[in-house]
């Protein structure tokens, strides 16, 4: 089963912090730049959503041919971002949840600047692994 | 730790090892409201934001909740502990009647070392608000034995960034007082309790 998936951490002053490919198909050069774009673009539509509901899971909120952007919004103005195929939204909410708790563990790490880039081997290593499970 | 920083780092500039202990209580208090926030619904609200301080994230710090809670409707909270568990053990004399001005100046710095163990808290408030959106000012005061707490936030609603002045609240009807305190148990004291505080939570996550 190939799917695509782009997976972005933008942080609350719009700065991205992470972003990995997590799909399983094939990565064309020119995708990977379509694929950001499109998340980037979708950053003023979840600035709005964000403030109606109180809820951290915001569904596909946007949709591009056939990929949709799905959003998660912490606490913190954290949001997390994925761009995919797939319309398996339990699995999408699970996988959310889980990188924010990554996300936590990272935060809280000392040494760790918040707004700053996630450059943890260990923490790619996980995201990949969890982006197969649920994705 | 409040103790290392005033008397070996910053032994004679008690204006910097305040500012690092409230950047320490920043960085704290900023994490420690991300973890806190985790299960819960984001906050829509201004309110429900300090409420969320008042009673989850002061219980899970001290395993209790703030005793009072007051506003002036305009950006001003203000928050009292009766009991603040950091400051329980701080012994207190209590100042003579007529002070000469050798025990004022020593009043006067048994205040200021009171006023540096304040600012680790105030920094954890300040930044567990800012990172749910709130950039505020925080102060502490303590106006009553034994050794209450009361705090007191001042909310900037424009988006200027918050800046340290630390000013102390106004309610100067407090008790001088003199306070010699036994540095080494507050210390450990306090290390203890933020160990087992992230120890028992990150186990509890874990086993989730």
């Amino acid at each position: 089963m190939t799917s695509t998936a782009c997976f972005i951490i933008v942080s609350r002053n719009d700065i991205p912090i992470y972003e990995a490919e997590v799909g399983s198909a094939a990565k064309r050069e020119d995708a990977a730049q379509l694929h950001q774009f499109v998340l980037h673009a979708a950053l003023d539509i979840v600035q709005d959503l964000a403030w109606t509901t109180s809820a951290m899971f915001l569904k596909a909120i946007d949709r591009f041919n056939d990929l949709v952007v799905s959003v998660y919004v912490t606490a913190g103005h954290t949001r997390f971002m994925l761009l995919h195929d797939s319309r398996n939204e339990d699995g999408i909410k699970s996988f959310f949840q889980e990188v924010h708790e990554l996300y936590i563990k990272i935060l809280l790490n000392p040494l760790y600047l918040p707004g700053s880039r996630i450059t943890s081997s260990h923490f790619d290593t996980k995201v990949r692994a969890l982006a197969r499970k649920y994705l | 730790m409040v103790s290392t920083y005033c008397n070996r780092f910053y032994a004679n500039k008690p204006e910097l090892a305040a500012r690092r202990i409230e950047a320490i209580g920043y960085q704290v208090g900023h994490q420690l409201s991300e973890r806190y926030t985790m299960e819960r619904p984001r906050f829509s609200d201004h309110l429900e934001a300090i409420k969320f301080i008042c009673k989850d994230f002061w219980f899970e710090l001290f395993k209790k909740q703030i005793d009072n809670l007051k506003t002036n409707h305009r950006g001003t909270f203000v928050l009292q502990d009766n009991r603040f568990r950091w400051l329980t053990r701080m012994s207190i004399d209590q100042s003579p009647e007529n002070g000469t001005s050798e025990e004022l100046s020593i009043m006067a710095d048994n205040k200021t070392m009171q006023s540096m163990h304040l600012y680790f808290p105030c920094g954890i408030i300040r930044g567990a608000l800012s990172n749910l959106g709130i950039p505020c000012a925080v102060s502490a005061d303590i106006s009553n034995l034994p050794a209450w707490l009361y705090e007191e936030i001042w909310m900037i609603t424009s988006i200027t960034p918050d800046h340290e002045n630390l000013t102390f609240s106004s309610f100067d009807g407090s008790l001088v007082l003199k306070i010699s305190f036994d540095v080494f148990f507050a210390l450990v004291c306090t290390v203890i309790i933020m160990i087992t505080c992230f120890w028992k939570k990150f186990k509890h996550n874990e086993q989730i």
